[in-house]
């Protein structure tokens, strides 16, 4: 357990607990007191064992005085005094505390209740696997997740499959995303480690105490965290970092040699070879073309100016375009390696378009990856209602990026980053196609004054 | 005390609800420990990645703004029937397919003029496929002969002596026609469409380039080849020159170099190899120099010999930030004179050799696509993507000789083209002079016939509309109230019938052409009698224009329609009105019977529909298009906008001012009287299915709609524009359902017998399991982190095998859901995998030339049967005792590979079926077993006697063909079709019944449910398709 490990505590436990105690808490103190009550099991602990203790002394303090209620009180004993500001605090407190172990004991299996929570998942796509201790593997679906999160404690083991996501909050409030097919285990010894035998992880990590670093190990490299946002892949022959926010420590455990990551660049890291740093571009979330000016520089397609939605003076319709399967009739944006636009969870691609029957409709986005500035992955949204109750009407469409479905799968290297660098409308040769008055990208669907 | 009586109450409520939560919740995790796996039914949606990242969004579907469409008024179905004893394509959705049928500027293919400068040669493409060869005799700007090739030119040559021209016909074959005419000769050697021919520069051979990878060297006095060579990897043959009398050079369009090639008159010996400059793009070459282009729009010219680059002096200028004025170069073979033009107008040729010296004019065409020249270059033949032919002379450069007039605002037609009665015609104007009869099934220039230009004539006057009768007789009517009616007949003096002062707007010939029923302008109906010509009967029986005249097909009815919203039902026999028709609430402009002569229906301005029954008058049927459909629009019209480049716009005046401009302008219905099919003025063809009585598909045409008919046993749709195109809309069935889950390109589509399960695979390395009727997952198969590449389905669904890019075969068990696992055998990779009827016994043909037969049950192989190529296709006859096979040639699918049935017990030789010229992608089984139909690369398709092995019919498809297979009980012959469509035929003729494209940018496997009706594709974008031939 991890206490069995700490020698003493953190000097901010110190401090809130012996405020508390002597009520002298200020408001950021109370605050920071509630977070650390919510977020943090050990200190949880520290806090009901100090309760314990006022009880005791509060209980022995009464009974002390009960025979001589009208003497003094022991004059070398400080006594805390329980006012009503305590009581209701404590009171709180306590109800957290209760509640806390109530769920604790709800969710989990046998023996938890000795073991102090690391931190809990909160968030499944699928069915995910835990191995804990030497039960047989437990499978949690989001459906056992709908009334409590579930506890983890050190020695877990999480496996996501190919169909499944997970998403887990460790005592630090630090984040952890697991993709599919990624296995983590919560190691126990040495405490703060997470080993990645393989797969695709996510993580935003919670500052750190200096020395107490966080730390990823895959079977290539240990990543050292103090306190930042990255993504990580660990594969058979390699691992691959990818900082967004903040720096990491890299150190490739076969030579122990070391570099530092920091945001917007990429490693990869092998059993041999440079450890070199590459920068990957970071475009913003938001991309938007309307084509009132002429068909911008790069893009495919023929300038329309004429038979527009309302106060639009112009779009960009398509022309025929050859690709490796055949002709197509494309509107297309220009390649941009550096990045269009960022692909967020919640990005959306909005278009206001035309498509003339009996045409149909596809749109790509292609992307490069961190370490690859072509781009090598395309994604594809095939939708029937982009194209079928058309009768040549203008409409504005939006689509969710997590409807595109990848569409290369398994004919490129799993590799990290999705940097969207081309934006394609296409439909069949010979037929008018598509046009395009207006796309755009933005986060959560924000409404957009379209035509 | 209270206090402490709270904590201690706290805290033994604590542990009372942990003891009793504690309990509860062992129960619950061990259900969750012994849980069966969670069943993907019906989970066909794509879950966000990270669902907790983006609580907010979630799964969003598509949503889009709220449509404006307001759906057709339908009511009661005019049309009911049984269910005909045989399925038909779908309801009637024509918007398969389109092919033009009818160019109102045709294509250019290919160009070139003699050494001698007496003849220009142009061969047109006029139609989808079918191309007009003209060759032109310079001194006199007349065509000296046409030839018509169905399956068009590819390529053409003058000889040295200017006697004869050669030229590639899309039959594969090598045509050489005497100049000025004569009886051309068809020479077949290649099995591929030739790319290029050379002659020597003596003239005793002939050199030819087919896709086919072979160059052959042909005696010109023989006609025999004495010289062939294989031209190794090439895709498509580009050029081919003799560069000396022994030595020539050939490129292909996928290596960037030359290869040289020796011939002494009997061997074809390749010599060596020379490459060409890195991204050099080829316009055009002469016997020793390419010139081309790069990226950079530097031009380049290249010495065939040795690779080497030369100055050119073609520099293109920048016309915009973002394109350039690409130059079309043309070169002289003798005096490599050099020639470009430019879209500003300019044409500029320089002397051969130094370039030195250079003339510049400006032509009268803009946009120019082909220019060729004679030996010296003193005349140059240019093209322009108008249709306009002329031949420039550099010693008389003034007077540039028009062989073609290009097609102009000047010259477009005024008065709309129509089809004629049988369906083989359209009767168009081509110039206010000048009526066209054009062959539908070619594309062809059957008849040109010009209006007579007598002295009474007002120069103003105009023909208003056109009517093509029976027996080659057309019908101007002008607008100064006078019918012209010409006979194909050039020598027959047209009749001129006087009717009156207005301008005749609407005519009709009765089905025994005994009258032809005349509006005009102000209302009046007119009845004229052919037999002496001259109007019998004059009445103004409606107050606005009539725009259309039909009678019915029993010639017993005839009808009038008018500006003022009403229609005339007219009795024949009296020439005289029996009901006027009164619904509309716009004028009425188009009119037709049905076939049986009961029903009558009427459109109008605003996009109204109205069906009448005959006999009393009344209506049955009212429907409205869409706005959008049938009105144009505040700004201009969409059509205007989107014309073709070089097509005259509406909005220049071309068009009368009082064509229709909105509403409905044609109406057709199928012989079956199911379809209604109606045209607008916007450019839209709607149709609806009067049994049902609902709306079917809607096509957008780019110009106004003039004209409709069906075609081919109402197989497809014929549609005519304003200007004179005519484009063919083959029957679809109705829009396929899509199952979505897969996350790469699908290669493996299969349906069981019935179409009600299907079963995928694809490169995300998943075997997906389908319910067809429910459109839902039923289960997601891990293939062992291996792609599935191909696959084949037991006739019960119920069992499948796989296999990837390597040797292995994966078994299923599709009852169990799971892999009986993978299975060794084949040394090379595995192509084609097939299931016995009974799903007992399993084939799979290899690139280690051999197929195997397999015990599903126990996985292990009875026979292996070798062969001497490559195997890329199996398939059981339908009582699973014959194996068929088809092997691909080691060089190429380009060469014939061998097509054989095999005796499945024994795993001996039957037959051996041989005809087909490449490689055969494909082939079914009759359902008895008795025929097999074979489809090949080159869009060959042959039927065979299984008993005997002969070829009973074979046909050809412009595309190449694979993935055949039979449904609905055989009736149908559905193939894949290069370029992501789909053909389904009848099986007994292959007359084609449907062609429809999927929705992708490829198919990567294609199946049938042979006793279904369903088709099944799965594409590259990781969608699976499933279409029915009934409409469910």
């Amino acid at each position: 357990m991890r206490d069995s490990h700490r020698s003493e505590l953190p000097d901010e436990w110190s401090d809130l607990l012996n405020a508390m105690a002597e009520e002298t808490l200020t408001d950021e103190q109370e605050r920071r007191l509630a977070d650390l009550l919510r977020s943090d099991s050990e200190f949880r602990l520290e806090y009901v064992r100090l309760c314990q203790l006022q009880t005791l002394l509060a209980m022995q303090s009464y009974a002390a005085a009960e025979p001589s209620q009208q003497g003094k009180p022991p004059p070398n004993r400080r006594i805390p005094v329980i006012t009503r500001r305590t009581f209701r605090l404590t009171a709180a407190v306590m109800s957290i505390v209760a509640v806390v172990i109530v769920i604790g004991f709800l969710s989990w299996g046998p023996g938890s209740g000795t073991n102090s929570s690391l931190g809990e998942i909160t968030g499944i796509v699928g069915q995910v696997e835990i191995l804990r201790d030497d039960q047989p593997p437990t499978l949690i679906r989001a459906d056992d997740l709908t009334q409590t999160p579930l506890p983890l404690q050190p020695g877990d083991t999480i496996r996501t499959d190919r169909k499944s996501s997970a998403t887990f909050i460790l005592s630090d409030r630090t984040e952890i995303g697991m993709h599919p097919e990624t296995t983590l285990i919560l190691t126990v010894e040495p405490p703060g480690h997470l080993t990645m035998p393989r797969g695709h992880a996510t993580a935003r990590v919670t500052p750190q105490k200096p020395g107490h670093a966080l730390i990823f190990v895959t079977p290539r490299a240990e990543v050292r965290v103090l306190g930042t946002e990255l993504e990580l892949l660990a594969l058979a022959d390699h691992t691959e970092v990818a900082v967004k926010e903040g720096r990491v420590r890299v150190t490739r455990i076969s030579d122990r040699h070391s570099v530092d990551v920091s945001a917007a660049e990429f490693l990869l890291i092998a059993q041999t070879g440079d450890l070199t740093i590459k920068e990957w571009p970071r475009p913003p979330d938001d991309w938007s073309e309307n084509f009132e000016q002429g068909l911008p520089r790069g893009w495919t397609g023929r300038f329309v100016h004429d038979v527009l939605p309302a106060e639009s003076h112009g779009a960009a319709q398509a022309v025929p375009m050859l690709n490796p399967q055949g002709r197509n009739m494309d509107v297309a944006s220009p390649s941009r390696d550096t990045g269009l636009f960022s692909w967020q969870a919640d990005s959306v691609l909005h278009a206001t378009l035309k498509v003339q029957p009996p045409a149909w409709l596809h749109i790509y986005v292609y992307a490069r990856t961190y370490g690859q500035s072509q781009e090598v992955m395309t994604y594809c949204c095939v939708n029937p209602d982009l194209w079928q109750s058309s009768r040549g009407e203008w409409r504005t469409v939006h689509i969710p990026l997590s409807e595109f479905q990848r569409v290369n799968v398994g004919q490129v290297e799993q590799t990290l980053g999705r940097i969207p660098t081309r934006v394609v409308f296409s439909g069949p040769i010979d037929h008018v196609g598509v046009t395009v008055d207006r796309v755009w990208v933005d986060r959560h669907g924000s409404p957009v004054t379209g035509n | 005390m209270k206090r402490h009586l709270f904590f201690g109450s706290v805290a033994i409520s604590l542990v009372a609800i942990a003891v009793v939560f504690r309990g509860c919740h062992g129960t619950e995790t061990k259900d969750v420990a012994t849980s069966e796996p969670v069943s993907e039914t019906s989970s066909v949606t794509t879950a966000p990645i990270l669902a907790d990242v983006a609580p907010s969004v979630g799964r969003m579907p598509i949503v889009t703004t709220p449509s404006s469409t307001v759906p057709p008024k339908v009511q009661t179905p005019i049309y009911s029937t049984k269910k005909p004893a045989s399925l038909a394509i779908g309801p009637g959705s024509f918007n398969g397919h389109h092919e033009p049928v009818v160019f109102h500027v045709a294509g250019l293919r290919v160009l070139s003029i003699s050494p001698d400068g007496r003849f220009v040669v142009a061969g047109r493409q006029v139609s989808r496929s079918g191309a007009l060869l003209q060759v032109w005799d310079v001194a006199t700007g007349q065509p000296t002969c046409e030839l018509y090739e169905p399956l068009g030119v590819t390529a053409v040559a003058f000889d040295p002596s200017s006697q004869t021209v050669a030229y590639g016909a899309g039959d594969h074959s090598l045509v050489l026609q005497p100049l000025p005419s004569g009886q051309a000769s068809r020479w077949n050697g290649h099995r591929l469409s030739i790319g290029d021919i050379a002659f020597s520069s003596d003239g005793k051979w002939l050199a030819s380039f087919s896709h086919d990878s072979r160059i052959l060297i042909w005696d010109m006095a023989s006609a025999a080849v004495i010289g062939e060579a294989i031209d190794e990897g090439t895709r498509f043959a580009s050029q081919v020159r003799f560069a000396g009398p022994e030595q020539l050079w050939t490129r292909s369009n996928n290596n960037s170099s030359v290869r040289w090639y020796d011939f002494n008159g009997k061997a074809l010996m390749f010599r060596n190899e020379v490459n060409l400059p890195e991204n050099f793009n080829v316009i055009t070459a002469d016997n020793s120099q390419l010139y081309g282009w790069q990226p950079d729009h530097t031009h380049q010219i290249v010495d065939a010999a040795t690779g080497r680059v030369l100055p050119s002096p073609i520099v293109e200028r920048a016309a915009t930030d973002e394109s350039t004025l690409r130059a079309v170069v043309g070169v002289a073979a003798s005096s490599h004179d050099l020639a470009a033009h430019t879209s500003d107008g300019r044409l500029t040729v320089w002397t051969g050799g130094t370039f030195d010296d250079s003339e510049t004019w400006s032509l009268s065409m803009s946009n120019v696509n082909a220019i060729a020249a004679d030996q010296m270059g003193r005349k140059w033949a240019v093209h322009g993507a108008d249709g306009g032919l002329l031949v420039f002379d550099r010693d008389h450069p003034d007077t540039p000789q028009w062989l073609e007039q290009p097609t102009s605002v000047s010259t477009a037609p005024l008065a709309a083209p129509r089809f004629g009665p049988n369906g083989e015609t359209m009767v168009s104007m081509k110039d206010a002079e000048t009526v066209l009869i054009s062959e539908i099934e070619t594309g062809l220039t059957r008849r040109r016939l010009s209006l007579p230009r007598t002295s009474d004539v007002v120069d103003e006057t105009s023909v208003t509309i056109l009517l093509k009768g029976r027996h080659e007789t057309v019908y101007c009517g002008n607008s100064a109230g006078r019918i012209e009616i010409l006979k194909s007949d050039a020598q027959t003096t047209p009749t001129v019938i006087t009717v009156g002062k207005a301008a005749i707007a609407a005519m009709a010939e009765s089905p025994d052409q005994r009258y032809l029923l005349v509006g005009d302008a102000d209302g009046s109906t007119h009845w004229i009698d052919l037999r002496v010509s001259s109007v019998t009967k004059s009445q103004q029986n409606q107050a606005g224009r009539i725009t259309a005249a039909e009678f019915s097909a029993d010639g017993r009815s005839a009808s009038t329609a008018s500006g003022d919203y009403t229609v005339v039902l007219w009795d024949v026999a009296s020439q005289s009105p029996r009901h006027t028709l009164r619904g509309h609430e716009q004028g009425v402009q188009a009119i037709s019977f049905s076939r049986d002569s009961q029903q009558l229906v009427s459109g109008d301005a605003k996009g109204s529909l109205i069906v009448w029954n005959v006999s009393t008058g009344k209506h049955v049927w009212i429907a409205t298009l869409h706005n959008y459909l049938a009105q144009p629009h505040t700004s201009p019209s969409s059509s205007r906008q989107e014309l073709p480049p070089g097509l005259p716009r509406e909005s220049e005046g071309q068009l009368p001012d009082d064509a229709v401009n909105s509403g409905i302008t044609s109406i057709a219905l199928s012989g079956d009287q199911r379809v209604l099919a109606v045209g607008t003025a916007t450019g839209y063809t709607q149709t609806f299915d009067l049994e049902h009585g609902t709306q079917l598909s809607a096509v957008f045409h780019r110009l106004p709609v003039s004209d409709l008919m069906f075609a081919e046993d109402d197989a497809s749709l014929l549609v005519a524009t304003r200007l004179g195109d005519v484009s063919r809309w083959w029957r679809a069935p109705d829009k396929p359902r899509l199952l979505s889950g897969h996350e790469g390109s699908v290669r493996f589509a299969a349906l069981d017998i019935s179409g009600n399960r299907a079963v995928t695979g694809g490169t995300d390395r998943q075997l997906k399991i389908w319910d067809v009727e429910q459109g839902s997952l039923v289960r997601s198969l891990d293939n062992a982190g291996e792609a599935i590449t191909c696959g084949t389905l037991s006739a019960d669904g119920q069992r499948a095998v796989t296999c990837g890019y390597g040797s292995g075969l994966m078994f299923w068990d599709l009852v169990e859901m799971k892999s009986l696992g993978k299975r060794y055998g084949h040394k090379q990779r595995v192509w084609s995998l097939a299931f016995s009827p009974d799903g007992e016994t399993v084939a799979s043909g290899s690139d280690d030339r051999s197929v195997k037969t397999w015990v599903f049950s126990t996985q292990k192989t009875i026979h292996t049967i070798e062969h001497d190529a490559p195997v890329h296709f199996v398939r059981f006859s339908p009582d699973g005792t014959k194996l068929l096979t088809s092997t691909i040639d080691p060089r190429s699918w380009q060469f014939p590979g061998r097509l054989q049935l095999w005796d499945t017990s024994t795993g001996k030789p039957l037959w051996e079926f041989k005809g087909h010229r490449i490689t055969v992608n494909s082939a079914v089984f009759s359902e008895k077993g008795d025929e097999l139909t074979s489809c090949g690369a080159d869009g060959q398709v042959c039927r065979w006697n299984v008993a005997t092995g002969e070829c009973i019919s074979d046909t050809f498809r412009p595309h190449g063909l694979s993935h055949a297979g039979l449904i609905s009980d055989g009736q149908f012959l559905v193939m894949r079709r290069f370029n992501n469509g789909v053909f389904i035929d009848r099986v007994d003729t292959l007359a084609r019944m449907s062609e429809f494209d999927a929705p992708t940018r490829s198919i990567g496997d294609l199946n049938v449910a042979s006793q279904g009706h369903r088709i099944i594709a799965g594409t590259e974008e990781g969608a699976v398709y499933i279409w029915s031939l009934d409409h469910e």
